[in-house]
């Protein structure tokens, strides 16, 4: 079954209506309407409890007798805020230096590889052998110019 | 961060430097930490500083024919006084400190120097010799001079211009 108002119309006349802000005349001619019309009758109904149950919420919460602050409220407030300044601080004075070590010891690792290399995996030398050959290449050349320089 | 973070920050960033062999090895030969590279160390020199271990690890690429022949041209160079190979070293370096463009240049000038008659080389030698005596701005005034054009062709003359950069600096 469909209501014969817009959707927007419908919605709006129902929070006004739960919150008794229509003007007399439209309360009371959508106070007709939702006689027959059993969704906005629905609506309204589940509008009014949302609200009643919001309106026991706010009331406990906004009881000033539930919720009188104790007068080392501050105190303990800033204390708590110290204490969890001081974890945070704590962790990284920790911290920082344990991530030293492990780059430290990952660095060492990484170092191992080299100085216990099998003969297989045995690191070529630096000093290619083509170097030297280019050298001495170099060397023949340069001797041509004897002993002039 | 603290002042002592940071300086655990260092200190790990040091310390990885430190241990990475990576970062430290394969370094042209020759070259060494601080970017100077010490007078007369070719890689020549350094082959002869390996233990013969490595030495012979090194060897062990060429054919043996090719490492007999490599053999001999270091013998022969080791033959050599040893002025005139601290000359040589010098020449290496100075060269091998070069853009490659201009070592490109160099090494042009020395094969058209050695397709010289051995008078005009005795020539440009004796010049080289006398420019290599001059601080760097007399010697540009030297090769601009009348008596320099006069004594040798503009062939020769490019020659002793294009070896100038292995002169060693006064």
């Amino acid at each position: 079954m469909r209501c014969a108002l817009e959707r927007d119309v419908s919605e709006e006349l129902i929070v006004g209506y739960c919150a008794r802000t229509l003007d007399p005349e439209t309360e009371a001619a959508f106070g007709r309407h939702i006689d027959s019309c059993t969704v906005c009758c629905q609506l309204v109904a589940a509008q009014k409890a949302v609200w009643t149950a919001l309106d026991g919420v706010m009331c406990e919460a906004m009881d000033e007798s539930q919720v009188t602050l104790s007068p080392d409220f501050d105190q303990r407030l800033f204390r708590r805020i110290q204490a969890s300044e001081n974890r945070h601080r704590w962790l990284w004075r920790a911290l920082v230096p344990a991530a030293a070590c492990a780059a430290l010891a990952a660095g060492f690792l990484f170092r191992q590889p080299d100085a216990a290399s099998t003969p297989a995996a045995r690191p070529q030398p630096t000093l290619q052998i083509d170097q030297v050959e280019h050298a001495l290449d170099d060397m023949d050349m340069l001797n041509q110019l004897g002993a002039a320089i | 961060m603290s002042g002592r973070n940071v300086l655990v920050a260092f200190a790990l960033i040091a310390g990885l430097l430190a241990c990475h062999p990576t970062l430290l090895a394969r370094r042209p030969p020759g070259a060494r930490a601080g970017g100077k590279a010490p007078a007369a160390t070719t890689p020549i020199d350094e082959f002869e500083r390996m233990p013969p271990a490595e030495q012979q690890r090194a060897l062990e690429r060429l054919s043996p024919g090719q490492r007999q022949k490599l053999q001999e041209r270091l013998r022969r160079f080791n033959q050599l006084p040893p002025e005139q190979q601290q000359t040589l070293r010098n020449l290496y370096n100075r060269l091998h400190q070069l853009p490659a463009s201009q070592q490109q240049s160099v090494r042009k000038a020395i094969n058209r120097f050695s397709n010289q008659v051995p008078d005009r080389q005795r020539a440009m030698r004796d010049e080289l010799r006398s420019l290599a005596a001059l601080p760097e701005q007399d010697r540009e005034a030297r090769m601009a001079s009348q008596e320099f054009r006069n004594r040798f062709n503009r062939r020769e003359q490019g020659i002793v211009r294009d070896m100038l950069p292995v002169l060693p600096g006064r």
